[in-house]
């Protein structure tokens, strides 16, 4: 059965390299990216079931790279998991609303709720 | 303000939103266009209470008993097991559409309300949810009645206990809340559902609007349908204890527990930040000792100094810490953020602090690792720091150093956003001497005065008092010319 | 509809069920308006009962009854409710004529 890919985006190789685990561990098949532009171009080509997109990265903000899938009749319907350690900041909540996120995971993200997260969003029925 | 009592929904993310759940034996509005998930939301949550052992009814108006069940049992509640086994009482009041109904007068829902009595006196019931509102008071009667129709419907429901879901159809996402306009202010909680399409996009929104008597996190927040039920994001958050133990513990310095009228608070973090020398290890030292002292477990992590200079530091101004250090309620701990890398120094932290179980943590400090890591493993490392210390209910005392003169500024945001206490410590040129303050700048929870205070070096370590205003004006000035002297 | 009916067995018997609540103002009024409008038609073709919900709350819940008081018809199908105390008065009588039933003279 073909295994369903989940990109994950970060510029911090050690949080990639976790979630990474966790993932392919539960059966996924994981892509990397570390910019947003790099981002942009993997969702593109590769169609990924979900993205896993730190809001803070190199090159432009994960808020953007969030607004500009969402734009893009190929990419919209991707759902695409904002990483923010901004819990407690209305700011960067309603930012993340703005911006089309489907869901959200606070920092530091365990496991358990890293993959429930996932398998819920891949599974959602609308 | 008192705390209302809750009971968890089990829906992800909702107990979250609502810290806690919903409020019992109380009346939980929800509203939303069709569409937007209202059944689905209220049949789970059924579902979650029954399994939990709180027999729930569920009034359906518009939909019959078979379809509600049929709906609940597709996405995995199970509603036809839990009402074969009496915990779930599915009531079904539908009107067949050829059953005509004319309103020809005054009236009032008694009729409603004796029967759910009697049901509720058959089943034992603790929670009901009504499916909908708007549905039962078609057609609608004028606005003072309805007002007064809900009111009674509310009013049973308290009067026999119920925990209620209310769920209520309204015209629009964000306009005026509800059909009935007025079932908001009769409720103690109020929920708000959104669809909002966009082309390609669908997106669903919760929002918990009004929470009386309660904290909850505001605005809207991205949720999902999946073959399990509804989903809110994020599903787990950084856990707030919702009532704050006031709990405060003397800071070790006499005149600071005075600027913080009364001390520290347990389970905060606090930051000490100043420049070289202004005093931080100090501080730092008296709170460590100040703890162990109380006989409280202290853990004191150095990242500056090696173990033996720390201890004979302290020890030269006569805070006998070597001998606490002895007795074993304070242990000290050298680390080196150079030599290690941090997911290994947090590791090591976890590890040490689950080891050691103390309530009191201090780091000094923190600006040697940051100045060992890129900008944003230091933030990940803080923000791994603040979680252990916080998932644990320690209170801890972190240094930074910053350059003579900014201690006031702005901190990082994140680091704004972990510490619960910021105090600033720093000194300006006067004359020979050294115009050495003390400033709490912000403490969550608490008053705290905002001037700052003098400080001294002494033996026994340090004094602090309040400037006189003469004194305060003179350093002011004296701070002034020295930065300008600077630019 | 114009021409004689034959009366008594061949024609059902309306069944009315006026549903209330012994504690309301409204029971009073809808007792009393119904008592009156029905003094005007034949006994025998309807067959009139008063329901005290808190007292029966089985039967309310076999009739689906929600608000009160209220007038049900039972039979002839299908059932039909005038919510109210009947102040606005024709319903009942409108009721009772649908069903073939005329007023005397």
């Amino acid at each position: 059965m073909e295994r369903r890919q989940i990109l994950i985006v970060d510029d911090y190789p050690g949080a990639r390299y976790l979630r990474s685990r966790i993932l392919s561990e539960a059966g996924y098949e994981v892509i990397e990216a570390s910019t947003g532009t790099e981002a942009l171009k993997l969702a593109q080509t590769l169609r990924p079931a979900l993205i896993l997109l730190d809001v803070n990265l190199p090159d432009i903000s994960g808020f953007e790279v969030c607004e500009q899938l969402k734009q893009d009749p190929a990419t919209a319907h991707i759902p695409v998991v904002q990483i923010t350690g901004a819990w407690l900041s209305e700011d960067a909540r309603q930012q993340g609303m703005a911006s089309g996120a489907n869901a959200y995971l606070v920092e530091p993200v365990d496991d358990v709720t890293l993959l429930r997260s996932v398998v819920m969003l891949i599974e959602s029925l609308t | 303000m008192s705390m209302m009592k809750k009971i968890r929904t089990g829906v992800p993310g909702f107990d979250v939103l609502t810290t806690g759940g919903l409020p019992a034996g109380r009346s939980t509005l929800v509203v939303g266009r069709s569409g937007t998930g209202k059944t689905v939301l209220g049949l789970q949550i059924a579902a979650h209470l029954c399994r939990t052992g709180t027999r729930t009814i569920v009034v359906g108006i518009e939909e019959s008993k078979e379809d509600l069940i049929a709906t609940g049992d597709t996405l995995g509640f199970n509603l036809s097991g839990l009402t074969t086994q009496g915990l779930l009482h599915v009531a079904d009041m539908m009107r067949a559409l050829d059953e005509p109904t004319i309103i020809s007068g005054e009236y009032d829902v008694m009729g409603l309300v004796h029967r759910l009595e009697h049901l509720v006196a058959q089943t034992g019931a603790q929670a009901i949810v009504l499916d909908s509102a708007t549905a039962l008071f078609t057609p609608r009667p004028p606005q003072d009645l309805l007002r007064s129709h809900f009111f009674q419907l509310v009013h049973c429901f308290r009067r026999l206990g119920l925990t209620a879901i209310i769920l209520a159809e309204a015209p629009s996402d964000y306009a005026q809340l509800t059909t009935l306009g007025v079932e908001d202010y009769v409720c103690d909680m109020v929920v708000i559902m959104r669809l909002n399409v966009d082309g390609e996009r669908r997106r669903r929104t919760i929002e918990v609007a009004k929470y009386r008597r309660s904290g909850h996190y505001k605005g809207e927040f991205p949720c999902t349908i999946t073959t399990r039920g509804l989903a809110i994001f994020p599903l787990d958050a950084p856990d707030r204890p919702e009532s704050e133990r006031i709990e405060r513990y003397s800071s070790g310095v006499a005149g600071l527990d005075e600027m913080t009228n009364g001390g520290f608070l347990r389970n905060s973090i606090m930051l000490v930040r100043g420049p070289t020398g202004s005093g931080k290890t100090m501080l730092a030292g008296l709170f460590a000792r100040a703890g162990a002292l109380r006989s409280e477990r202290v853990v004191y992590y150095g990242f500056e100094e090696p173990r033996p200079t720390l201890i004979r530091n302290f020890d030269q101004i006569g805070l006998g810490i070597g001998e606490l250090v002895r007795g074993g309620d304070l242990k000290i701990q050298c680390r080196y953020p150079e030599a290690t890398s941090l997911e290994d120094l947090l590791v090591d932290l976890r590890l040490g602090l689950e080891e050691f179980q103390p309530s009191l943590v201090v780091m000094d400090s923190i600006s040697s690792i940051e100045h060992a890591s890129s900008e944003k493993g230091f933030r990940q490392f803080m923000i791994g720091v603040a979680s252990i210390l916080r998932g644990h209910g320690r209170s801890a005392l972190l240094t930074q150093t910053v350059l003579a003169g900014t201690a006031a500024e702005h901190t990082a945001p994140y680091l704004s956003t972990i510490a619960d206490a910021i105090i600033s410590l720093d000194y300006s040129p006067a004359g020979y001497e050294l115009n050495r303050t003390m400033r709490v700048v912000k403490m969550r929870g608490s008053a705290h005065e905002t001037h700052p205070y003098r400080l001294e070096f002494g033996a026994g370590g340090l004094k602090i008092e309040r400037w006189s205003s003469d004194g305060y004006e003179n350093a002011v000035r004296a701070e002034d010319r020295w930065k300008d002297a600077r630019s | 509809m114009s021409g004689a009916r034959p009366s008594g067995a061949s024609t059902p018997r309306v069944e009315l069920v006026l549903y209330v609540g012994a504690d309301s103002s409204h029971t009073a009024a809808a007792r009393r308006n119904c008592e009156e409008r029905l003094a005007r038609f034949d006994h025998r073709r309807v067959r009139f009962e008063v329901c005290d919900v808190s007292q029966h709350p089985d039967r309310a819940e076999d009739d689906g009854i929600c608000f009160r008081p209220v007038l049900l018809k039972r039979r002839p199908l299908p059932r039909a409710y005038v919510v109210g105390d009947l102040s606005n008065s024709t319903a009942l009588v409108d009721l009772l004529v649908s069903c073939g039933v005329e007023p005397l003279r």
